[in-house]
């Protein structure tokens, strides 16, 4: 179970560093990751009640696939918005490597 | 005149993927640091609430990793096995907030995850998990954790058994790997028949590098195929796990190992959870008086390949503890 799918290679790609070696790309994908993760889990709790958020916060540590269950029910369509945020935030980092690649 | 212009773009070329990767790196941790900001600022109170409840939010988004399941190379846990929830965590273990470095302050910390393991047994929920691989970190001061990328072991605490010596390349010999009178004690552990999960280390003697060959003299096995998610994902997952470093750590003597993945097992009527080359049994104190004993078994996290493959260093903590080193 998962709310959504990212391919990896493909969003390196886009960045221009897949041909990057290994240990270089890991770090590079590591950052982006967490940027992902924080702002999903931003986007999470910002469009949820505060007793919800706490809630959702408790069971999120104790086992992700309970988690994964009760926001599903509390925001409907969560996934598409969670994969909008992705998409959001990625677009918004080419760019902005881009812009600095031309300085 | 064209090889030339070839040739110097050859040559400038790691310079600008240097710069590409340096520039990248920048805005990415930029961002990163934004987007914290801007979490813990949108959410202080919650975040506040969950501290006081004793849970540690910055584990929260290791489980949004999981959420993501990525394609290619790379791939997180789907759907991870239930864990216990009840919360069963010692509250006389405090995680650190500030980096523990006297000796006094580890072996506090020691003396009482020895006392937290007898209360959680081989099965403590995520919370005590958390703080299981906190205070190993603050103990060794190594850069590990339970949770790494969206992965997570099947087990944080197991019996680690011995094992025998893996085939680097085709037709690697026992004596061929442990030269030198040092090494001779673990010749008796014989080696295996076959290869590791992953196959050879190298295709030939000759392409065998130091870093390969220190990877099988300290490797692990784990029970990957009792990994959630293994079976359905195991394309992605086996790439990851491959020599992927872990630390061995027992509780009972103090005494670590840093080691990397090589092979799946062992199977689980055997009743043991992890498996251990004979240095790697060594290092903790298993080998010559046993071949089996209970381990803490936690990720490395260790992007730049900094930690090197081997026993950690001091344990002076325990030797503390116990009353023996000055």
């Amino acid at each position: 179970m998962s709310l959504i799918k990212v391919n990896k290679q493909k969003i390196l790609a886009e960045f221009g560093v897949d041909k990057l070696d290994r240990v270089q790309q890991e770090k590079i994908w590591r950052l982006i990751s967490d940027i992902f993760q924080t702002k999903i889990l931003d986007y999470i709790l910002g469009r949820l009640e505060e007793k919800d958020k706490e809630e959702f916060m408790k069971i999120l540590l104790e086992d992700e696939t309970k988690s994964e269950k009760f926001i599903v029910k509390k925001l409907p369509g969560i996934e598409s918005k969670v994969l909008e945020v992705v998409e959001e935030t990625k677009s918004e980092l080419v760019l902005e490597f881009k812009n600095a690649k031309r300085k | 005149m064209a090889e030339n212009g070839e040739l110097k773009s050859e040559i400038q070329k790691p310079e600008v993927e240097k710069n590409l990767f340096g520039s990248l790196l920048q805005i990415l941790e930029k961002n990163q640091k934004q987007a914290r900001k801007n979490f813990r600022r949108h959410h202080k109170k919650a975040l506040k609430w969950l501290k006081n409840q004793g849970f540690d939010p910055a584990k929260l988004q290791a489980q949004i990793a999981k959420y993501i399941t990525t394609g290619t190379v790379t791939a997180v846990i789907m759907g991870a096995t239930a864990l216990p929830i009840a919360a069963t965590s010692m509250p006389q273990i405090t995680t650190q907030s500030q980096e523990v470095t006297s000796l006094a302050q580890k072996n506090d910390l020691f003396l009482k995850l020895r006392q937290g393991l007898d209360h959680w047994g081989q099965n403590p929920n995520i919370a005590d998990e958390n703080l299981i691989s906190k205070t190993v970190g603050d103990i060794t001061s190594l850069p590990v954790t339970n949770v790494l990328e969206g992965h997570k072991l099947n087990r944080t605490i197991g019996v680690i058994g011995l094992e025998q010596h893996l085939l680097r390349y085709p037709g690697d010999s026992v004596y061929g790997q442990l030269e030198g009178e040092k090494n001779q004690k673990y010749i008796e552990s014989g080696m295996a028949p076959h290869t590791g999960a992953w196959g050879y280390f190298s295709p030939s003697k000759d392409q065998l590098t130091l870093d390969l060959s220190e990877k099988e003299k300290y490797y692990v096995v784990i029970q990957t195929f009792m990994i959630p998610g293994w079976n359905s994902n195991w394309g992605n997952m086996k790439d990851w796990y491959k020599f992927r470093k872990v630390l061995v750590f027992n509780p009972q003597n103090g005494k670590g190992v840093v080691g990397a993945i090589a092979d799946a097992g062992p199977a689980p009527w055997t009743g043991k959870h992890f498996g251990g080359s004979p240095e790697v049994m060594d290092s903790v104190g298993f080998y010559g008086e046993a071949t089996k004993g209970e381990v803490i078994m936690l990720f490395v996290d260790d992007p730049d390949n900094k930690v090197p493959l081997g026993p950690i260093g001091s344990q002076s903590y325990y030797l503390i503890a116990q009353g023996g080193a000055k």
